[in-house]
This record gives C-alpha cells, structure tokens and sequence, in this order.
C-alpha cells in the first residue's frame, strides 16, 4: 500500500517536474516573439550590403556574385535598386548588373532584426590575356538606391507663460515618459532610425497663441559614399493641428529640398498656432513625417586567378 | 627615288651603314630591301654624287649648226645633236641680239631639242640629291629652287608655247617656296607628309611635264625624238604606269575565282574616303586663307597669334560646334594641345611577363687579339619570349671594320652558315650564338666588329583602363579617380616590359594635372586620341608592321577629325629609326551613345607589331703571327 503510495508520488512529481520543464521551453523559446519596447526609430542608422563567398575566381568560368542587403532602419525601404559598377568589362561579363526588390521591411518591434535579401548576380570571368603572373585585381562598387521615410515624434513643452508673465518652471516629465519634451530654446535630437533625421530643434514661442519650430535635417549616413537625394514633407503637426513648413536653404523654400553634393544638413522651419489656450505650460505631441531617397555604395574587390 | 637608287647601289656594291641609315628613315620598303642582303657592304665615297653638269654632254655638231635659226629648225637626222644648257643659253642670247629675219615669232619658235628636257630632268634629280646632300637647310634649299628655276626658265625661253612653260615653272617655284614656307611655319601640320612631298619632287614632276611637252611639241613639228628621248618617254609612261596601275603587273586571272559582289562596296569606301580627305583640306586651305587675312581684317581680335595657333582655335571651334557647352569643350582641346605629350607609358601591373632581348658578346670566347686572318667572332642573343609570340624571326649581319676598310662578315648561327633565325615559342629564356667569319682575310691591325640582329614581328600589347558613362556629377568623378585613376600610371597606357611600346591614351586633359589625361569617356562626347611609340630597349624600332586600337575599334567609336588610319593600319613608313618616343597618331573620336547605370569600366586593348634592331659592337687586334721566320 505504502509502496502504491510512492509510486503514486513519484509519478506526480515527475508530471510537475515535467510540466514546469515544458513551461519553462515555452517562456524561454517565446521569448523572441515577444514584443518589446525598444524603439528602433532612434539614431542614425544604415542599411547594411555586404558581399557573400570567395572573391579569388578563375578565368574563364561561370561566377555568381551573392551580394547580401539588410534593412537595419526603423522604416521600411522600398523601390530598391542595387547595382554592380566598375567590374572591368573587359575582363568580366556582368549578364544584368542591376536588380531591383520591391520593399525591405525595417526593423519594429515586432520584427527585431529587420529583412535581408540576397541577390544573385550571374556573371563570366573572361579569359585573360597572355603573360599574366598571378591574379588580376579589380575593384568594384555595390550601389544600392531606394525610398524612405522619417517620422520624428516628439513631446514639446509649450510655455505661453513666458509672455504672459506667467512663470511656471515649465514643463516636468511624467512619470510614464519615456524622454523629456523639448522645452523652449535648442533640444539636441539623436536622429530617428535612418541615415537622415533631425539632429537639433530650437522652439520659439510667440506672443499670442504662435509656436515656431526650427529644425535642422541631417545627413549622417556614410559620409562620401552615401547621399541622401531629395527629401519631401509629407505632414507636419503639433497637437494635432497641422504646422506650417518649409525647407529653407540658400536659393529658395518650398516643401520639398534638394541635398547638394556638399551639403550635408538644411533646416526646415514650421509655424502653427497652439491647439489651446492657456496661460501655464503644457506638454503636446510633434510628428513630422519625410520621405526622402538615398543612394549608397560599398566598394569590394574581385581577385582573378589566372 | 630612294628606293631605285638603293637598288642600284646595293648590286653595285651596297651601302655604307650610315647610308643605310640615312636611307631607310624614309621607307619601310628600303628597309626590307636592304636587309634581306647582307646589312654591311663596303662603303661607298660621297664623291660618286652625280654632278648636274658632268650630265650634259656638250656637243660639237650641235654648236656648229646652232648657228642660224634656220640651221636650228631642221631637225637632226641622227637625233644627236644634244645641246649643252650652256649653248642653250648663249644661243638664246645671241637670237635676242640678233634681228628677226622672217619677223615672225614663230620662226624663232622651234621645238627644243629632246636632250635639253632630259637634261632638265637630269638637273631635276641633281637638285634633289643636293638638297638631300644640305639636309633641306631652309636657305641652300631656296637657293637651289632658285638656280633650277633660272636654268628652267632659260631652257624654255625659246620653246613653243613658252608662256604656258614659264607659268608653270612660276607655279613650281611659287610651290616648292610655299611649301618650305608652311614647313617653316606649321611644322607639324596635318598635310605634313603631302607638302615634303611637294616640296621634295616639285622640280622633278616639272621636268617630267616639261619633257612631255617637249614631246608632243616635236610630235606635232613632225620631228623624232630621237632614241634618247624614247628610252625616257618610255621610262618615264612606265613609271607613271607603275605608280598608277600597281595591279597592271599582276595577272588578270590571279583573282578571277574571287567574287566581285563586294565591288561597289570597295568603291563607295575608297570614295567616301577620298571625299573625307577632300573636304578636310577645304577646310584646311579655307581656314588657312582665313587665318591669313584675320590680322589685317581684325587686328582687335587677333592680338600676337601665329598662324598655326590660328588654325588650331578654329579646328577647335569647329569640333566644339555641336558641344553643350562650347567654352568648357575648346578649353578641354586646348589643354589637350598644350599637353600633346600626355600619351604616357608605363610598365603594366597586370602583364607581367615580357618579351626581350639583348646582345652580348661572351667574355672569354670572343678573341680580342689573335693571329688568325679568319676565325669565328662569336656574339650571344639571349632572348625572353614568356608569353610564347609566333612568328618571331630574326636576321643577323656583321661586317669588319677598320678605318674606312670594311669587310663583310659570314653569319653562321647554332653552327649552320645561315643569317637567319626563328624564335622559338618557348617561356623559357633561350640563348642562341651567332658567329661571324669575315669574307676576306683581316689584315694586321685593330677592327671593330659589328653586329646588327633585325628581330621581326614583335608583338606588344597596351591597356588603358577607362571609365564610360552617359553622365557624371563632380562627386562620381572624384569618386572614380580614387577607386582607379590614384597614379599617373593608372591614368596613362601600360604595356608589359618589353622592347617597344605603343602607348595609346584616350580622354579629355586633366583639369587639375596639366599634360595628364583624364579617361573619363562621356558617351557622345568628342575627345582627343593619341598615340605614340617608344623605344624602352637598347635598339631601335625600325618598322611597324601593323597597329590596331582593338578594344576602341570594336567599341565603335567614330573618328570625328584626324587622319583616317588614326586607330588601325599597317606598314607604317617611319621617318627615322626610334630610339627615344615618337608621337605617331593624333585624332579626335567620339564616344558611341549608350544609356550606362553610373558609370563603367573597360581596359581597352591596343597592339602593335614592330621590327627591332639590335646593335653590338667589339674589337678586335689582328696580330703578326710568330713564325720561326719573324723570329730569325
């Protein structure tokens, strides 16, 4: 009976042991699907291309050329051109040198590690000519254009009081908030996920019920190599109440802005009117949206074996 | 000319090694003449130039019935009767003293005789060989134009239709002395080789149509000719016949078999061709004109230009014509005209292996001094042939040399008596001796013995990286100069270290380096070509055989301006054996219109096929033999 009893236990014990094990799994195997808080749109960051297998080939033979992309941003890329340049054509037959995909989904927090694709570039090693010794060295370009977008979202701490003679010390982060608000005067910004983003915005309040925004668009991507092209506003609001924006630099203003080949950063300034009134300082959200094209090479080397 | 008189010589006796020279700089064919004989042959003396007078036999009879006018008339039954220019002359003198008894000028105006248009044809050559024998000094040559054009004059003064003569020999005069003009003035002009050409042969092709003249004169007076004057009307149609009609002396049937679909085609070419060539000097003597009179006409917009310097700004407002931006495209060709020498060489990253060779005579061996009146003179060509070339073949002279003495040397090679070789396609190096027996017994004293090795059908490649695109923003550009333009060398041709290269380079100046390239091709755009020879081994580059822009021929690139065979052709006569560079080619081409994804890059092949002359020399102490006698 006594042993009937045991085994009974025993059993039992095993069957929870067992149970916590396979909870256990389940936790630690989730883990990854779970969604995080991280925001991804936060930084300057670039999509990452890089070249897969040897890069010693032999004359005369078939060669496919892997080039691996990885959307590391916190946007999804899209209209993606990647381009093999400066392979010497009179050594190697590049059969299409450009490919194209679609949409590269970014990274969020739900899908972490952000799409990467690899594309499969055919080419043929051509034969050399004679009285080579050794290898042949060429150096060559991986280019990679697409579109994206920027979203800055912001808290911004309006202070009417500075006019009114109201002074309350301004705004004070709540205890839930991530970051503090941009308060009155210059706020340093960190970029927002991509390799273009706003890195300073000055707020000026106004007399009235006026708030002007003084931002300054950066191109932090990979300096020489990588370019941002033409950048447009797509929306713009404070409080939910639309602001008025313009991209100024030297020649002109409008809504959309051309980044020259030296340029590296333009200021975009915005004017709306507060979404209420009030004497005392008050916290509300900022949301800029962009779109923007960029292009980008990575420079490889292709060693041909005689 | 040349060619002719190096063939008389060469059966007569050869030609000393600095004739040899001398003559070959002007025709590849001499070259190949010459060097299928033994190179050295004994010299012959400067004196043995033909003296214009010692031409022109005076003769008694002649004198004697030249007398009257009546005498002058009849013609010579025996056809002899040859005056001297001199009688020519004086009679001349003495018929313009004298009174005209028929008081007609007809009655003075009788046919000359055969021999005095010969003579002028004799005295023609002679002018020739002495402006050759004063190197065309500008002044000797004038002078000589001025006395030939006196003795022309004076020869015809008293021949039928002698208004048409003595305006023709204004006109050679007036163009040999226009042509020394432009040689003096433009010496590097693009009708360079036309107007020596003029300027060499002018008083010859006169002679030649003085002669015919002469001819038809007494054709149509009723008179012979004589056998003098047949041989040289018979010479000189033959020659003309040959230069004309080379295929005449070909058998009608040789290409019977072939097709004649392709005639029109042929044809069409050829006169596309000539219509080029013709429109290229309208253009030339129109802006010439132009440039002449531009001073005079706009003094405030031609300040201190030359006339050269003229004719190039409108060469290139012409081909900036079309261009986007004119400025920056006759800016970019003037750059590229100060920078003529842009074409820069340099030993090929890429092809490493190399085809060379060099003479060497063996230490130990080769007897410095000896008693022997014959014995083998041995030399050593060591030859590289790595990237296993066909066809290579070589030829090998020698000759004894002591003061003026010269004697010929016999060249056995690997131990056969043969003066010939062919290398063979081996990686490897190859050693090959060559020895050298001289044809008569040395006599006691020092000799120098030289050797010259002709190594035929050398093959060298060139590369030049480029970058093609449809456009390019300043940014791309720098970025492609630092991925493949860092050196001089990557923006210049490279060739593998061989004995000659031909250094080929295409693309607009360089904005930043001056007389450096920068081969960046915009597609459509016009942009300078140029190429040049240059001797990298101990030799001389003698020949070119043939040469050929590959990559840009098959690219389909178009010659926009320059000459017709600017990126490929064959038997190229060079003036002078190269031992230093030559610029051999300069055109303008355009770029084939393409649609390119950024920008592209191609190494462009181009290849030359060259004969090269190696030279070696040694001496040698020719020494009494000890005999019991000397020692008695």
């Amino acid at each position: 009976m006594n042993q009937q009893i045991s085994i009974t236990k025993s059993i039992i014990k095993t069957g929870i042991l067992s149970v916590m094990v396979i909870i256990s799994l389940f936790m630690f195997g989730c883990q990854g699907n779970v969604p995080t808080d991280q925001n991804f749109r936060t930084g300057f960051l670039d999509v990452a291309v890089s070249t897969e297998g040897t890069n010693k080939i032999y004359q005369e033979d078939q060669f496919d050329l892997m080039v691996l992309i990885h959307n590391q941003l916190g946007y999804d890329i899209k209209n993606v051109a990647v381009s093999l340049v400066g392979l010497d054509e009179a050594f190697i037959e590049v059969y299409s040198p450009q490919k194209t995909i679609d949409t590269l989904e970014g990274r969020s927090n739900l899908f972490e590690t952000g799409e990467e694709e690899r594309l499969l570039f055919e080419t043929y090693i051509k034969s050399l000519p004679p009285g080579i010794i050794g290898e042949v060295r060429n150096l060559y370009r991986v280019f990679v254009k697409y579109n994206s977008e920027i979203i800055l979202t912001e808290d911004v701490c309006i202070r009417p009081g500075l006019y009114t003679g109201v002074d309350d010390g301004g705004c004070k982060a709540g205890e839930n908030a991530q970051k503090d608000p941009l308060q009155e005067g210059k706020n340093t910004l960190s970029g927002q996920g991509a390799p273009v983003g706003f890195s300073e915005a000055e707020v000026i309040s106004k007399v009235g019920s006026e708030v002007e925004l003084r931002l300054k668009l950066v191109d932090q991507g990979r300096g020489n190599d990588g370019k941002v092209g033409t950048v447009t506003l797509i929306e713009a609001a404070l409080g939910g109440k639309n602001l008025n924006c313009e991209f100024r630099k030297a020649g002109g203003a409008g809504k959309q802005v051309m980044f020259d080949s030296s340029e590296t950063e333009v200021s975009l300034v915005c004017r709306g009117a507060l979404g209420r009134e009030s004497s005392y300082s008050y916290v509300t959200p900022l949301t800029i949206k962009l779109q923007y094209d960029y292009e980008f090479s990575i420079q490889e080397e292709l060693f041909i074996l005689n | 000319m040349v060619d002719n008189s190096s063939k008389r010589k060469g059966t007569t006796g050869g030609l000393s090694r600095s004739e040899f020279v001398r003559r070959n700089t002007g025709n590849k064919l001499n070259l190949r003449q010459y060097t299928q004989r033994p190179i050295f042959v004994p010299r012959i003396k400067s004196t043995s130039v033909v003296k214009p007078t010692s031409i022109v036999r005076p003769n008694p009879a002649a004198r004697s019935t030249s007398t009257t006018p009546a005498a002058r008339s009849t013609p010579s039954s025996s056809g002899r009767n040859w005056p001297s220019l001199g009688a020519l002359a004086s009679r001349i003198k003495s018929d313009s003293a004298r009174p005209s008894s028929g008081g007609s000028q007809s009655s003075f105006s009788l046919p000359a005789k055969m021999s005095a248009y010969i003579a002028l044809i004799v005295l023609a050559v002679a002018g020739l060989f002495i402006k050759n024998y004063v190197a065309y000094s500008p002044a000797y040559s004038l002078l000589i134009s001025i006395v030939l054009g006196l003795i022309f004059f004076l020869a015809v003064a008293n021949s039928p239709e002698r208004g048409l003569k003595r305006t023709l020999i204004a006109v050679a005069f007036a163009l040999d002395s226009a042509a020394q003009l432009i040689l003096g003035l433009i010496p590097e002009s693009k009708f360079r080789n036309l107007i020596i050409s003029l300027h060499v042969f002018v008083w010859i092709i006169l002679a030649v149509i003085l002669f015919i003249l002469g001819v038809l004169d007494a054709w149509g007076a009723g008179e012979k000719i004589g056998w003098l004057g047949t041989v040289t009307l018979v010479t000189v149609i033959g020659f003309i016949l040959y230069l004309v009609f080379p295929l005449i002396a070909q058998s009608p049937l040789l290409y019977q078999d072939q097709t004649h679909a392709d005639y029109y085609t042929i044809a069409a070419a050829e006169a596309e061709k000539v219509v080029g060539v013709m429109g290229e000097k309208k253009i030339f003597w129109s802006d010439y004109f132009s440039c002449l009179f531009e001073p005079v006409l706009k003094p405030q917009v031609v300040k201190k230009e030359t006339l050269d310097g003229c004719l190039k700004r409108k060469e290139r407002e012409r081909l900036c014509k079309d261009a986007k931006d004119i400025p920056k495209c006759i800016t970019d060709l003037e750059t590229a005209s100060a920078g003529g020498n842009f074409v820069q060489g340099a030993v090929s990253t890429i092809i490493k292996k190399v085809t060379k060779a060099e003479l060497r005579i063996p230490e130990g061996v080769f007897p410095k001094k000896t008693f022997l009146k014959r014995q083998n003179y041995p030399l050593d060509l060591r030859m590289e042939n790595q990237r296993e070339l066909e066809g290579i073949t070589g030829e090998v002279s020698c000759l004894f040399e002591m003061g003026k003495k010269e004697i010929l040397g016999e060249v056995s090679i690997a131990g056969e008596n043969r003066n010939s070789f062919a290398v063979a396609k081996f990686s490897s190096p190859q050693a090959i001796r060559i020895n050298c027996q001289p044809s008569a017994d040395l006599e006691i004293g020092v000799y120098k013995v030289k050797y010259q090795v002709i190594l035929r059908n050398l093959v060298t490649p060139s590369f030049q990286k480029v970058v093609f695109a449809s456009s390019l923003t300043e940014e791309q550009i720098k970025q492609i100069e630092a991925d493949y333009f860092r050196t001089q060398e990557d923006r210049g041709s490279q060739s593998p270290a061989d004995l000659a290269w031909m250094n080929v380079v295409i693309g607009n100046p360089h904005p930043e380096r001056r007389g450096e390239v920068r081969p960046i091709i915009i597609s459509g755009e016009v942009f300078p070509f140029v190429s040049s020879f240059e001797n990298k081994g101990r030799g001389k580059i003698i020949a070119v055989n043939s040469y050929a822009a590959e990559t840009i021929l098959e690219k389909g690139f178009v010659i926009k301006q320059g000459e017709v065979d600017c990126l490929q052709g064959g038997g190229v006569p060079i003036f002078a054996p190269i031992s230093g560079k030559y610029v051999f080619k300069n055109c303008y081409l355009q770029a084939p219109l393409e649609e390119i994804i950024k920008y592209k890059l191609a190494t462009l092949k181009s290849e030359f096929n060259y004969d090269y002359l190696l030279e070696a020399e040694e001496t040698t102490v020719i020494e009494e033999a000890i005999t019991e006698a000397t020692v008695a």
